[in-house]
């Protein structure tokens, strides 16, 4: 009897991880769409912060490099306090963009052995940070001005679904 | 004999090669093919068929041949097309069609729907908005599809890959053909991109693939500016929700419709919204140094000012106040308590002191324009009129139609616009369509057609000099609600545009006759105009008055006497109609627009002979006026010949699929014949397309909650900051 108790745990428990894996999609983007800015397929994370927001975390899957293309949503209450904080993540001069959103700016977001571009933009009262990283830094998809142009383009995707 | 052996040679050689390229060429186009079939076969799987596996792309009417799903690469990229076509990409670059998909205020309204409902009800906006989309299969959950063609929209290889129109349903009536830049020697469509000096060796072959001649008629514009709202869209019943392209077709620029108040000369859309010009970029495509504008400039500021395209917003704030579109004429004063107008103003003598008490009649005229003012979307355009009247040192005495420092218009201006309204009689804001159940009221202008805007004011009593009064229309798009709803409220002013405005400087004490400006109408066009908005306002006896007065100025205009006739008519002073009619008949025997309306007398009096005559030489001079085609249409009716009858309601049909006459019509008489199906099918449109009488009272729901609107739909309202109070005897406001 306990022996058969055991089996059905075991098979019960065999089954878990498949009743509890839930649909895995970013809201704001598609992987597809990230795949083509990535130049290959992509695996994707999405997890929640502490303040109610989202991050969608796309990662290419090529052998040669580390590509990533990261979605942060952030709800924001008081616009005017809160931006100029995301704005400061920038490691890098800034570049302000027009038609993203409400208001977006350009930068740099890469260290030393990574190089990243990032776009940090605002629609109503969420901020969203786009941002494509890339150790591939000679392959002409992953060049810095290649990298800046998927990004506007991505913040720009991003943007429209926040609308 | 070696000779004949080496031309054997040479010929068997030459064979092979043109064999190889044959199944090379075969090939590619069965690479192609494959491409798309496996393509289709990979979407389908997980395509979201909510509507029917037959119906992937309903609520939208947009389909391409093959009947099935056609990857995004097939359509070339602009910036392929730009290569040869620079002036071309510029200006679309530009304008709305390359941005109908990524702008915040597409993007704003379309997503309530996504999160509201699903996706795939989506599939109805985007079928116009973004086609690459739909027919790519992006639009269903968990989408796989690379979205990176979103921020093209309308991409130059969508219009100029339509091979067909579905009629002039609207909702992205088109069939798109499998993109294609070049035909080969047999005409065939090559599809997908070739090399450029190809296209240059034969650039026949590349116009006949991307260019159709139905391309430069209204009827293409129809496919996106004509839209409907069908039962799968709302779950209640078939809506009309614009239509530039009917409005247009009843305009004087069709030539098609004999009822217009004024003629002139045939003008497509593109004639308007397409004119040639010199091109300053190289185009292949441009004839003699011009290029038909794929500017499309029209009335949208936004667009361009919200991605900083300033030479579009800069040719859209010309084109607005180019070609005479509308015309102002501060018609008339009137002093209260007298009944006596002062008109037409600038032409007659007349005094006003300080304290008096005015009324100043505005005509606005929908002059130029080949739709109505303001065309489609009007529940998120706003135009209205600006009136103002000021002193001597320009303080202002009355001022209507103000801008608040919030951005809102002013609440009692009169404004061109409508209000559409859900069950529950709210005003359907953010432009959820699919909740749209009546609309409260619709203060735009018909094409050719006039309003009259009234507005009270009183002069000071320490006036000293004169008075200037001002009626302008102004213009923005999108209204200041709409704009708060996409950005928040801290977004920057979006442009107000002037289209027209007249002024009019006012003597204290005596005035004289003052020359006319360069725009004003003659007088006569002054009463008529006046007459027309009188007629709109059912005020029929001051609309006979007015059409009285251009008789006496034009006594040969045979339209005088008509109009003079409809409004009788419409008043059911019949006798008095018949004798208007027949004498613009006498100055005029073939006249149409007269003829029109005296066969509808004809009918009230039993002459169906007569009847029958005048209709029919209406539709021998007019055969696409709807209107000609309807009455005859129940004329043979009324005489059952049924024959005759459903003739003209389905040539009635095929001019307007929707007309609710015809659907009625034909689905009675092809019962009578015999033809249950097509009977059935009629009836079920009739009734999906047939007005709701429960919508009034969503209508009045809301024009009771919305008092400074509820005056705006009260066709002869007044504006004023006066109060009035009922004297005892209960006469009403003096």
């Amino acid at each position: 009897m306990i022996r058969r108790w055991l089996q059905y745990a075991v098979f019960l428990g065999l089954l878990l991880p498949l009743a509890g894996r839930a649909e895995n999609n970013c809201p704001w983007l598609n992987e597809a769409t990230a795949a083509g800015a990535l130049s290959g397929p992509v695996t994707l994370t999405v997890q929640s912060t502490a303040d109610e927001g989202t991050i969608c975390l796309f990662q290419g899957m090529q052998t040669a490099a580390n590509s990533s293309l990261q979605i942060e949503i952030h709800p924001v209450k008081d616009v005017a306090q809160a931006f100029p904080v995301y704005k400061a993540r920038c490691s890098s001069q800034t570049t302000v963009l027009r038609a993203i959103g409400n208001e977006a700016i350009q930068c740099g977001a890469g260290t030393k052995s990574v190089q990243a571009e990032q776009v940090i933009g605002r629609v109503r009262e969420k901020v969203f940070l786009v941002t494509i990283s890339s150790t591939l830094e000679h392959h002409s998809t992953m060049k810095k001005e290649a990298l800046q142009e998927k990004t506007r383009n991505i913040a720009e995707q991003v943007a429209g679904a926040l609308f | 004999m070696k000779t004949i052996l080496m031309r054997l040679i040479f010929v068997a050689a030459v064979a092979v090669a043109v064999f190889c390229a044959f199944v090379v060429s075969i090939q590619a186009g069965s690479d192609e093919s494959m491409e798309r079939k496996e393509y289709a076969a990979k979407v389908r799987a997980k395509y979201n068929f909510h509507f029917g596996t037959d119906k992937p792309f309903i609520p939208g009417s947009i389909s391409v041949e093959g009947d099935d799903f056609i990857q995004p690469g097939a359509f070339p990229d602009a910036k392929y097309c730009a290569h040869c076509h620079q002036e071309a990409y510029s200006q679309w670059r530009q304008a709305l069609h390359s941005n109908a998909f990524r702008t915040p205020f597409y993007r704003t309204s379309v997503n309530i729907l996504i999160n509201t409902k699903g996706i795939e009800f989506a599939r109805h906006c985007d079928s116009c908005h973004n086609p690459v989309a739909v027919l790519a299969g992006g639009l269903t959950q968990n989408s796989q599809v690379d979205r990176k063609f979103d921020q093209d929209g309308l991409t130059c290889m969508t219009c100029h890959s339509v091979q067909s129109l579905k009629s002039t349903d609207g909702n992205a009536g088109a069939v798109m053909g499998v993109p294609s830049v070049m035909v080969d020697e047999d005409g065939k469509r090559i599809p997908g991109e070739v090399p450029y000096n190809e296209i240059l060796k034969h650039t026949d072959r590349h116009s006949q693939a991307v260019m159709k001649g139905f391309y430069r008629t209204p009827e293409f514009c129809a496919a996106c500016h004509k839209a409907n709202l069908p039962n799968p869209l709302n779950d209640y019943k078939f809506l009309r929700a614009f239509t530039a392209f009917d409005e247009w077709q009843t305009s004087k620029f069709s030539k098609r419709n004999p009822l217009t108040f004024y003629s002139g000369d045939f003008t497509t859309c593109q004639g308007c919204h397409m004119k040639r010009a010199p091109n300053a970029l190289p185009d292949y495509g441009a004839k003699n140094g011009t290029l038909a504008s794929h500017r499309w400039l029209a009335g949208n500021t936004a667009v361009p000012f919200y991605y900083g395209f300033d030479e579009q917003l800069q040719k859209t704030i010309e084109f607005l106040r180019s070609n005479n579109y509308l015309n102002v004429d501060i018609f008339a004063l009137r002093k209260a308590g007298s009944e006596q107008m002062i008109a037409p103003l600038g032409s007659v003598p007349f005094a006003i002191e300080p304290n008096n008490l005015l009324e100043a009649l505005v005509v606005i005229q929908n002059k130029n324009i080949g739709h109505s003012l303001i065309p489609e979307v009007r529940d998120l355009y706003e135009a209205w009129v600006e009136f103002t009247v000021k002193d001597a040192q320009g303080k202002d005495i009355y001022h209507s139609g103000f801008i608040k420092p919030d951005g809102m218009l002013d609440e009692r201006a009169h404004s061109f616009t409508n209000r559409p309204v859900n069950e529950n009689g709210e005003f359907v804001d953010n432009h959820k369509v699919w909740t749209i159940h009546s609309v409260a009221y619709d203060n735009s202008v018909q094409a050719g057609r006039s309003t009259l805007v009234r507005y009270e004011f009183r002069i000071p009593a320490d006036v000293k000099g004169t008075v200037t009064i001002t009626a302008k229309v102004n213009y923005r798009h999108f209204r200041q609600s709409y704009l708060n709803n996409v950005f928040g409220k801290d977004h920057p002013d979006y442009p107000v545009v002037e289209i027209a405005s007249r002024t009019r400087t006012l003597n204290i004490g005596e005035n004289q006759p003052v020359a006319p400006e360069q725009n004003d109408n003659p007088d006569w066009m002054r009463w008529n105009n006046l007459g027309i908005s009188l007629l709109d306002q059912v005020q029929y006896a001051d609309a006979v008055y007015a059409f009285n007065e251009v008789i006496k100025l034009r006594p040969d205009y045979a339209d005088g006497y008509t109009n003079i006739s409809l409004t009788t008519a419409e008043w059911e002073k019949y006798g008095s109609a018949r004798a208007s009619i027949q004498k613009a008949l006498q100055i005029d025997p073939n006249n149409a627009r007269a003829l029109y309306y005296a066969a509808l007398l004809e009918r009230r009096a039993g002459n169906t002979d007569a009847e029958l005559a005048d209709l029919q030489s209406v539709v021998q001079q007019y055969p696409e006026s709807r209107d000609a085609r309807r009455e005859l249409g129940i004329s043979y009716y009324r005489l059952h010949h049924y024959d005759e009858a459903l003739q003209q309601f389905e040539t009635l049909q095929k001019i307007d699929p929707d007309d609710v006459t015809a659907h009625y019509n034909l689905s009675i008489l092809y019962k009578r014949m015999g033809m249950a199906d097509k009977a059935a099918e009629q009836q079920a449109l009739f009734i999906t397309k047939k007005f709701d009488p429960g919508a009034p009272t969503y209508s009045l729901d809301f024009l009771r909650q919305h008092p400074e609107i509820s005056n705006e739909s009260i066709p002869w309202h007044m504006h004023t900051d006066q109060s009035h109070s009922v004297t005892s005897n209960g006469q009403g406001a003096q």
